[in-house]
């Protein structure tokens, strides 16, 4: 049997075993049961949920017994070392390292649209290709494995994505190493890719009509939620750069819209992790303050080379230190 | 307190049903799921603040927990299962064997995989939703939804192992969260 995608659908959700049916009232028994419920002493209320997992309960304790500020913080750092096993941290890649530049974001963001409308016209084209890494799931870490996504058009209108492992390397001492153990010789096919439709997530040419085009053109293709901000947009840009070749003029579309829905802030001049010299901002998101994303711009150019997004604690199973980058992507030339 | 308890009245009436349905799926005797589900209810009881109310995630976070180690029915609904998925096909009832299978492959998936199809398809959860529940980002139920139903498709259909609808690991998907 061949089942399409809303098929699938379909038979999952048939096959929900729980017998009380979906949005059904409560039974006058449950209804009295909340009122027994209820008639009890007066509660303290409180609003934190209950959390899971071994950094949840070590965080608990430290939290609540002995936290009272940055100092105590440090003192709690050293109690949990000792009193309780320490969990396990993944192994992450070194941070980028910005140095300071003495411009606002203002002044970052003009000066980049500036060059960018300055270049010629350039060419829109269907293929992207990146070298990325995301933090496994359930892995304390090893050599790091990038891998190398590349969209391939398959010649009748569809395409796929080659992904192949990038130069793998370790971490020691947060700087990097030559690779140790065994790791994949780069180039090595990871597994086939194929989207459902062969047409990707972009399957229509982007917009050149300004940031607000832009912004419908993602939402049309992302299932993004109501109100993007710049760090939703910047998630669906990132996949729009794997499949297409951006012009200059989208490129400062694409700066234009972050700046306006988002909290950006100048980080400096970065070298980014293929060796290309850059200006960074990062990004901020209120509804999503356990990370940030820092994004570079070619230097010259001013084109959006990489991305990293960075973990600033908050998450119980992620466990990474604050500061580490748990994911990150290079965009090159095809 | 009149205001707190009448809110709190809303939001069991609005979500009972869900919680309880979510432990009934994993607690096999329903008297035990129906006090498990009015035990979660009693925890929220006590913590519910009508300033800022939480929502099913909330709930289900915490009846997951409750349910947590006494978790038992896995092994023997699997078997279970396997038994009826036998019986189902030698009588030729179709939509009941498809439940059975699809059951039968679900319990098969690893409990990330498992957990994630459950809350999206069954729960009704929404990406943010299952990983609040989870614990864990959004991206990461993407990609484990997107695992999941590749995995289980594999398990109901062997010969379709290629097609996925999202590529597994790759580009960010912080535009999902």
């Amino acid at each position: 049997m061949r089942w399409t995608e809303e098929e699938l659908d379909a038979v999952i959700r048939a096959a929900d075993p729980a017998v009380t049916p979906a949005g059904a009232e409560p039974s006058a028994a449950a209804r009295a049961w909340l009122q027994a419920i209820m008639a009890k002493p007066e509660p303290v209320p409180g609003p934190a949920a209950p959390r899971r997992g071994r950094r949840a309960r070590v965080a608990g304790w430290s939290i609540g017994g002995v936290i009272a500020g940055v100092a105590a913080a440090v003192t709690v750092a050293v109690v949990v070392t000792t009193a309780v096993p320490a969990p396990a941290v993944a192994v992450t890649p070194p941070p980028l390292e910005p140095t300071p530049i003495a411009t606002t974001l203002p002044q970052l963001m003009a000066a980049s649209i500036r060059t960018l409308d300055a270049e010629p016209a350039g060419t829109l084209a269907r293929n992207g290709q990146v070298v990325t890494w995301q933090m496994p799931d359930g892995k304390d870490g090893g050599p790091i494995v990038p891998e190398r996504y590349e969209w391939v058009a398959d010649g009748d209108g569809t395409g796929h994505l080659k992904v192949v492992t990038d130069s793998a390397y370790s971490v020691v001492d947060g700087k990097v190493t030559a690779p140790t153990g065994n790791v994949p010789t780069p180039g090595t096919t990871v597994a086939p890719q194929r989207w459902a439709n062969g047409r990707g997530l972009f399957p229509e040419a982007p917009p050149s009509d300004g940031p607000d085009a832009l912004a419908a053109y993602l939402r049309a293709h992302v299932p993004l939620p109501a109100s993007p901000d710049a760090m939703n947009y910047f998630g669906a840009l990132s996949i729009l750069l794997g499949e297409w070749t951006l012009t200059p003029q989208q490129h400062a579309d694409a700066l234009q819209l972050l700046e306006k829905t988002g909290d950006l802030r100048v980080l400096g001049r970065v070298t980014d992790r293929l060796g290309r010299d850059g200006v960074a901002f990062s990004i901020h998101s209120a509804k999503r303050p356990q990370f940030t994303v820092t994004v570079v711009l070619d230097a010259a150019t001013r084109r959006i080379i990489a991305a990293d997004t960075v973990y600033a604690g908050g998450v119980d199973t992620i466990e990474a230190a604050p500061g580490s980058v748990v994911e990150y992507s290079a965009w090159v030339a095809p | 307190m009149d205001a707190r308890r009448t809110a709190f009245e809303a939001v069991f009436t609005r979500h009972h049903a869900a919680v309880l349905r979510f432990v009934q799926r994993r607690v096999d005797d329903r008297e035990r799921a129906e006090e498990l589900a009015m035990d979660c209810f009693e925890i929220a009881w006590r913590r519910f603040d009508p300033a800022a109310p939480f929502e099913l995630p909330w709930l289900l976070q915490t009846a997951r927990n409750l349910v947590g180690t006494s978790y038992r029915r896995r092994d023997r609904e699997r078997s279970g299962l396997e038994q009826l998925a036998g019986v189902a096909r030698e009588r030729g009832g179709a939509d009941d064997l498809e439940r059975l299978e699809v059951r039968l492959a679900m319990e098969a998936l690893r409990p990330a995989e498992r957990d994630v199809l459950q809350l999206v398809y069954w729960d009704g959860l929404s990406a943010d939703e299952a990983a609040e529940v989870l614990g864990c980002r959004t991206s990461a139920v993407w990609k484990r939804l997107s695992r999941a139903r590749s995995a289980l498709r594999k398990r109901l259909e062997p010969e379709a192992a290629a097609s996925v609808r999202f590529p597994e690991k790759g580009v960010s998907d912080l535009a999902l969260d």
